[in-house]
């Protein structure tokens, strides 16, 4: 007789695994996919060879374990597309009666599905031949979408392979130039949005920094309406679909855009002239490990926080209703962390110093209260499609946090470093939902914060006005450079990427004749 | 120029494969990372199918002898 080999519990372990990096395969790297592989193969094969010797059969072994993976890397699935076509009113109030609702039926369904393989006297290999095809089949789709993504996008990452690295960098003397600090607070909105969206008024912080000598523009808005391409293109000191370097690599795709954020000629530009670069990483895939950088701060490894990938791969499972109990403790470190480099960033008198810090504050998962008292949303997802919708109180909240933060580090900062340039200037506004347009679109997608010390409280117009695609242009100018300014503009990216429209008019004039199309 | 020509080809019959298996289709490039719900859905759909294809294959000396039994 032909042994029957059982392979499905391995492969559904692996497939949820598989399936969720074929799915965001533009925006993840093949490398952190590899230790949630290895835990879901080791601990299958705990699992499978323990409850074989306990039933005394492998194949039945095999179903229980399977019946039990399916669970496992389902319910959170299931969850998200229940609270999307029945969406929660209160996430307070309904959290919990939710996932009950849908944790007691699939216990009783795994309960009943593992007591009849545990009972049944048929000889289950036929079954489990079968399984082992469906199984097979489950990982070869996603497979297949991965290996789509590494032919077609091959061509667009070796263009930025090809694009100058560090060696071509020259250092230059230096101990002339001024430390700068320049602090990504992501999605703090500016004062016109707070004001006209959530009726919020932000003056407290605003006149806190202006008494410490800060210049804040009064409309400052971004170029594009979100990290991916605001980023990039403010550290490149172009619009991104106009950066020469980068003009053949396709826009669609988010790992390119990551590259292109990774080797910018900001951070070249620095280091040429001879500037120690620090990095205080959110561990936003978009400002993690950046090239040119001396020391990187508060890394996913520092502070035991889970990735992006690690975060919504637990969001799928049936940890889901628990993730947040498990994981905030992280999260909020991982703030914690870039306040507390920055506080206690060393002062070397010699070498001037750039500081790269991007904070995630006030921007989801939301994890503190106004005053730093720990909160639970339900979620710990960036995106807003999640559980955890836009949220006008925990954004406040965290908001006022960010301010309370920055004001501690602001004090600490103007009583050593008068000599610094400080630059605050959130990627992006608000962000609150959606693409229906119009002026009110433009106001909460790009309406962000912007405020600057330059040695000796001097007020730059330039800076004030522009958007950040200028920002380090301007910057560079007062250290001795010659850039041009460039055009400001605003443009939004279509969902795909790849199509971007001039909606610089439209933060200018709120009449309906000026909605976009 | 002959590489990209050829990616371009490899690209329009993968896309045409992408339309007929949708769980194939990469996510919206402007979000944040997707749970991809949906289409973990429809991959379970085909796997399901596959399912099905596999059972009447290992089974059909059974039915088809089940089949002709009932004619009789």
């Amino acid at each position: 007789m032909k042994k029957t080999v059982i392979f499905h519990p391995f492969l559904l372990a692996i497939f949820p695994i598989i399936f969720l990096f074929s799915h965001n395969v533009n925006n993840i790297y093949a490398e952190e996919v590899i230790l949630p592989l290895l835990y879901a193969i080791s601990g299958t094969f705990l699992i499978w060879i323990v409850l074989g010797f306990i039933l005394k059969s492998r194949i039945k072994a095999g179903f229980v374990v399977s019946l039990g993976l399916i669970v496992f890397f389902s319910y959170g699935h299931i969850f998200m597309l229940l609270n999307t076509y029945f969406p929660m009113e209160d996430i307070k109030q309904d959290f919990l009666s939710y996932h009950l609702i849908l944790f007691i039926p699939v216990l009783v369904l795994f309960a009943l599905g593992s007591y009849y393989f545990v009972r049944t006297k048929r000889p289950l290999n036929n079954a489990t031949k079968i399984v082992n095809f469906i199984a097979a089949s489950l990982v070869v789709i996603s497979f297949v979408g991965i290996g789509e993504y590494y032919i077609t996008e091959s061509y667009s990452l070796n263009q930025i392979q090809n694009i100058p690295k560090e060696s071509s960098v020259q250092i230059t003397e230096s101990n002339k130039f001024p430390d700068v600090y320049y602090i990504i607070l992501d999605a703090y909105a500016g004062s016109l949005s707070l004001q006209k969206m959530e009726n919020y008024d932000n003056s407290d912080f605003l006149d806190f920094l202006s008494k410490k000598g800060f210049h804040i523009a009064s409309e400052s808005f971004s170029n594009y309406q979100g990290t991916r391409f605001s980023i990039p293109s403010t550290l490149h000191m172009n619009y991104i679909q106009n950066t020469v370097d980068i003009k053949n690599i396709d826009l669609t795709d988010g790992r390119a855009l990551i590259e292109v954020s990774r080797d910018n000629p900001v951070f070249k530009n620095f280091k040429s002239k001879g500037y120690i670069i620090y990095s205080i990483e959110s561990g936003s895939v978009h400002t993690t490990n950046m090239n040119n950088v001396d020391f990187r701060l508060c890394t996913n490894e520092d502070t035991a926080s889970q990735s992006e990938f690690d975060s919504l791969l637990i969001e799928t499972t049936i940890l889901n209703p628990i993730q947040t109990k498990l994981f905030s403790d992280a999260n909020r470190e991982k703030i914690l962390c870039g306040f507390s480099e920055l506080l206690h960033m060393k002062n070397n008198n010699d070498t001037p110093k750039f500081v790269f810090a991007h904070i995630m504050l006030p921007h989801r998962p939301y994890v503190f209260g106004p005053t730093g008292e720990p909160i639970d949303s339900g979620s710990l997802a960036l995106r807003d499609d999640g559980i955890q919708k836009w949220n006008a109180e925990h954004y406040i909240g965290q908001l006022e946090f960010a301010n309370l933060k920055m004001k501690e580090l602001i004090e600490k900062l103007t009583e050593t470093e008068n000599s610094s340039i400080i630059i605050i200037q959130s990627d992006h506004g608000m962000r609150k939902g959606g693409y229906n347009n119009g002026y009110e679109f433009v106001l909460r997608n790009f309406n962000n914060f912007k405020a600057y010390n330059f040695p000796d409280g001097e007020r730059n117009i330039d800076f004030e006005t522009t958007t950040p695609v200028n920002s380090f242009r301007i910057l560079f100018n007062l250290l001795g450079d010659e850039h041009d300014l460039l055009e400001d503009k605003l443009y939004v990216v279509s969902k795909e990427g790849d199509q971007f429209k001039d909606v610089t008019e439209a933060r200018k004039k709120p009449n309906p004749s000026n909605l976009l199309d | 120029m002959t590489l990209q020509k050829t990616f371009s080809r490899i690209k329009i019959q993968l896309a045409a494969i992408s339309l007929l298996l949708p769980g194939f289709i990469i996510s919206d490039a402007y979000a944040y990372l997707d749970p991809g719900s949906g289409s973990i859905v429809i991959q379970a759909i085909i796997g399901a199918l596959v399912g099905v294809g596999i059972t009447i294959k290992v089974y059909w000396e059974k039915l088809k002898m089940k089949f002709f039994s009932m004619k009789k």
